[in-house]
């Protein structure tokens, strides 16, 4: 189960652990934006993503994340990277015909290719860093508290925000239980002469249903027992119900909100005007 | 077919903060047609332990023979045929009754013998046999093992174990929940697949239980063997330390000693026997 | 005294036409009483819960359920859900919030309390089964017996007159039990007007009751003081019950020619031998 560590919420007190969980998703889009962002050029996206990526490494620090954890969620995507790398390598191009980095045979592979599969990496990367940030500093249970907020506009629609976001939580407060179960069934079967790991695709599909099909049946007696008792005390999802938990802004958020927004601002005044850093200050340098 | 652990110990999550000694240097033999019981506990090792004893978890450090078969902490020396020491070693857990998911009770139960070699035939017979076994007749074999109530579920699941005929039979908690007369049941149960070779491996919290059927007792604490003995030696102790709880005949005959009883404990395994102990005992004036 | 419940010809099929899971049962419970129905694997027991807790409303026509002179019908059950706490068998599927916290407070959402009073009332309950340093834990780091401490400390936080236990102890080990079982003595001892129906297969639990009623094959076949009732041992060995162990033991005494008393009193036995 090591590997469910990631993205799991870690209890530290840190200024990013204070903020709002609205705060936190608010930024996450922004940033997520900003590096999403096109520049003038090449020169400049890698500019801009270093100074993410400080920013994004601060936010580390602050959470005392280790970047082994960053490393790890790499490792499950590295696959899709080649994949990537690939798509971008192959792909014939109209631009910079001139800039060829090297011959595969007679096919050539273009700089432009490389440092465009190299940019959706960097992107990749720094979108997952962040969302790992926020998962770290953020108990599942406020972050729903923070979603089921953003999503309060269409219970004017008719949609019952606080049930979906009860839903939610509840999918977040079984996923443990549910993995023990996971385990505990897949003993069981072993030790009936399942081999989960090996054998040939009739034999693992075998084994698989033999997970399965005893899984849900535990999950559909658990909600059952679970609505039951949910029920039992009280919880009706039409009724008026009060909150124990309530979120609420300070000034970090404010000061949060108008770092992150300037930033964001001053990312897409690049972007939107084509701004290049080095062409103004090499124009600066020489004047 | 005795087990033999030899100083074995387990880590859970090592390289982490999560890291977890689960047992310690653990050196244990458990004899061939003697029903041993493992009690310690909640958290004390026992579940990590019996994993042990069919390779579904590997020793950190130290080594665990069962029979031929070496699970050991190195990966080279240990044997190759896990089919083998499954078929062998059967494992009832605790709720059993969650393994199932065939859509009919019969080929759940030949799951077993089909996965360990079986053609289909072979496993169909084997599994019938052992139904009948468990005392889920000809009706049952062909429904569907989710209509069956939780007695009958807890038997059919049972069956799947014994079908295999091992000649281990490692049972965690194998009463629990269900009512007296089907607790009294299972167990007579067991004792007659006891009495046809089948070495019994009884994890429990239940000490009447243990009292009335284990020959043995291995009290774990903290991922340590701290006691091998037989029951009656064992109830005679203070029990506290390891947060064990006394066979109601004994934690009866026991206030009875405190007010000056002198009571022949050596043979008294359950309530008539008791009874004739306290006949037979005196009181110290 | 007045009655914490009155049911009359309670019966209950869960398919059309199917077979009756309960079968005209009709029995009182008053209020402050502590009542042990025990009953077999598949005696109807549990659906009985089901029904006092309303997870059942479907009755038959002839039956009648009045809970503290309430008739359970649509006008009265939201009152009477509020003096009835539940704690039901699987510690796992009861725990509803992300923390010990958190799930003591769901109750109390429930019943639209001002949030700046929860934090008191959750940490008195909390204390009051002895799992206040726990608060801020996860399910997936308490044992099955804690797990039934919140589920009890969550009932207690919204003071129930009628506590209903569903086999609450049965996944336990023996010392998640006493500590359950101690502290119901404890709540009733606070409050003696609690009632309590615990609902159980474990005989043992019956010993503690003021009275017993005996479940079978939905129908209720014995009912009285546990003496009583476990004096018909023929009919409860038929019913796949047992006696409880004092009881066994001083009508073994009396075979072996002791003269002893057929009791369920431990201290009673002692005694009795020691005279």
């Amino acid at each position: 189960m090591a590997s469910l560590s990631l993205g799991r919420y870690v209890p530290y007190r840190s200024p990013v652990h204070f903020l709002d969980p609205r705060t936190k998703l608010f930024c996450l889009v922004l940033l997520i934006v900003t590096v999403f962002l096109g520049y003038a050029n090449y020169s400049t996206t890698f500019l801009m993503a270093g100074v993410s990526l400080v920013l994004v490494l601060a936010f580390f620090l602050m959470t005392r994340m280790r970047f082994t954890a960053l490393l790890k969620s790499l490792k499950s995507l590295w696959f899709m990277l080649i994949f990537l790398l690939l798509i971008y390598a192959i792909m014939p191009r109209s631009d910079n015909l001139d800039w060829v980095a090297f011959f595969i045979g007679n096919y050539p592979i273009y700089w432009a290719s490389i440092l465009d599969a190299l940019k959706i990496l960097v992107r990749l990367m720094l979108m997952i860093a962040l969302s790992l940030i926020l998962t770290a500093s953020t108990k599942p249970l406020d972050l729903t508290a923070g979603f089921e907020w953003y999503l309060s506009p269409i219970r004017w629609l008719g949609v019952n925000t606080a049930a979906w976001s009860m839903v939610l939580s509840l999918a977040l407060r079984f996923i443990p239980t549910i993995l023990v179960d996971v385990e505990r069934i897949m003993k069981a079967q072993s030790s009936r002469g399942v081999d989960f790991q090996r054998g040939k695709l009739s034999v693992r599909a075998r084994a698989l249903v033999s997970l399965i099909v005893p899984l849900v049946v535990s999950s559909l007696m658990r909600s059952d027992e679970l609505a039951d008792a949910m029920e039992g005390r009280g919880y009706d999802p039409r009724a008026k119900r009060t909150r124990y938990r309530k979120l609420a802004f300070h000034w970090g958020d404010l000061i949060a909100v108008l770092l992150v927004g300037a930033f964001f601002g001053m990312c897409v005044a690049m972007s939107v005007l084509s701004f290049d850093p080095f062409l103004e200050w090499f124009q600066v340098a020489v004047r | 077919m005795p087990i033999e652990f030899e100083k074995v110990s387990f880590v859970y999550e090592p390289k982490s903060p999560f890291r977890h000694d689960a047992l310690r240097d653990i050196e244990l033999l458990i004899e061939e047609g003697v029903t041993t019981a493992i009690v310690g506990k909640t958290g004390s090792g026992k579940s990590t332990l019996i994993q042990h004893m069919n390779a579904l978890l590997n020793p950190t450090s130290g080594r665990v023979k069962v029979g031929d078969f070496v699970n050991s902490s190195v990966k080279k020396e240990r044997s190759k045929d896990l089919f083998s020491l499954r078929k062998k070693v059967g494992m009832v857990f605790q709720f059993p009754e969650y393994q199932l998911f065939e859509d009919t009770v019969e080929k759940d139960v030949a799951f077993g013998p089909r996965n360990f070699g079986a053609s289909k035939e072979e496993a169909l017979k084997m599994a019938h046999e052992a139904l009948l076994r468990v005392g889920l007749d000809e009706s049952f074999f062909t429904r569907s093992p989710f209509q069956l109530s939780g007695g009958e579920k807890r038997k059919a699941a049972i069956a799947g174990v014994l079908a295999t005929k091992p000649s281990i039979l490692v049972l965690d908690e194998p009463t629990s929940g269900l009512d007296p007369a089907s607790a009294e049941e299972t167990m007579l149960l067991f004792e007659e697949i006891k009495k046809e070779g089948t070495t019994l491996i009884l994890v429990t919290h239940d000490m009447d239980l243990v009292l009335r059927h284990a020959d043995k007792v291995v009290v774990m604490d903290e991922g340590k063997v701290v006691k091998v003995l037989p029951p009656e030696e064992l109830f005679q102790t203070d029990l506290s330390d390891y947060s064990l709880d006394m066979p109601k005949v004994y934690a009866f005959a026991r206030k009875l000693q405190e007010r000056g009883w002198q009571l022949d404990m050596k043979d008294v395994r359950d309530v008539p026997g008791l009874a004739k102990a306290i006949k037979n005992g005196r009181r110290a004036s | 005294m007045s009655l914490a419940i009155k049911a009359e010809h309670i019966s209950f099929s869960y398919a059309k036409d199917g077979p009756r899971t309960l079968d005209d049962v009709s029995f009182e419970i008053k209020e402050g009483e502590y009542v042990a129905l025990i009953g077999h694997n598949g005696s109807g027991k549990s659906t009985l819960a089901r029904i006092l807790a309303g997870l059942i409303s479907e009755l038959d026509p002839n039956a009648s359920l009045t809970v503290f002179g309430m008739e359970y019908d649509k006008e009265h059950s939201a009152e009477i859900h509020s003096k009835i706490g539940l704690v039901f068998q699987n510690p796992d599927n009861q725990f509803v919030g992300a923390t010990v916290r958190d799930d003591i407070a769901f109750g109390l959402e429930n019943r639209a309390i001002d949030p700046s009073l929860m934090d008191a009332i959750i940490l008195e309950s909390a204390a009051s089964v002895g799992m206040e340093e726990y608060l801020d834990q996860a399910p997936e780091n308490l044992s099955g017996g804690q797990k039934q401490r919140v589920a009890l400390a969550g009932v207690l936080a919204l003071r129930p007159s009628l506590l209903i236990l569903d086999e609450a102890t049965s996944m336990l080990d023996p010392k998640g039990k006493r500590e359950i079982l101690a502290l119901v003595r404890k709540m009733r001892k606070e409050n003696p007007s609690l009632t309590v129906l615990s609902i159980t297969h474990d005989v043992e639990e019956a010993v503690e009751s003021d009275r017993v009623l005996v479940l079978a094959g939905g129908k209720l076949i014995l009912e009285g003081k546990g003496e009583e009732v476990f004096s018909h041992r023929e009919l409860l060995e038929e019913n796949h019950l047992e006696s409880p162990f004092v009881h066994e033991l001083s009508l073994a005494l009396r075979e072996e020619g002791v003269d002893v008393e057929p009791t369920l009193s431990e201290e009673g036995l002692l005694e009795e031998l020691c005279r």
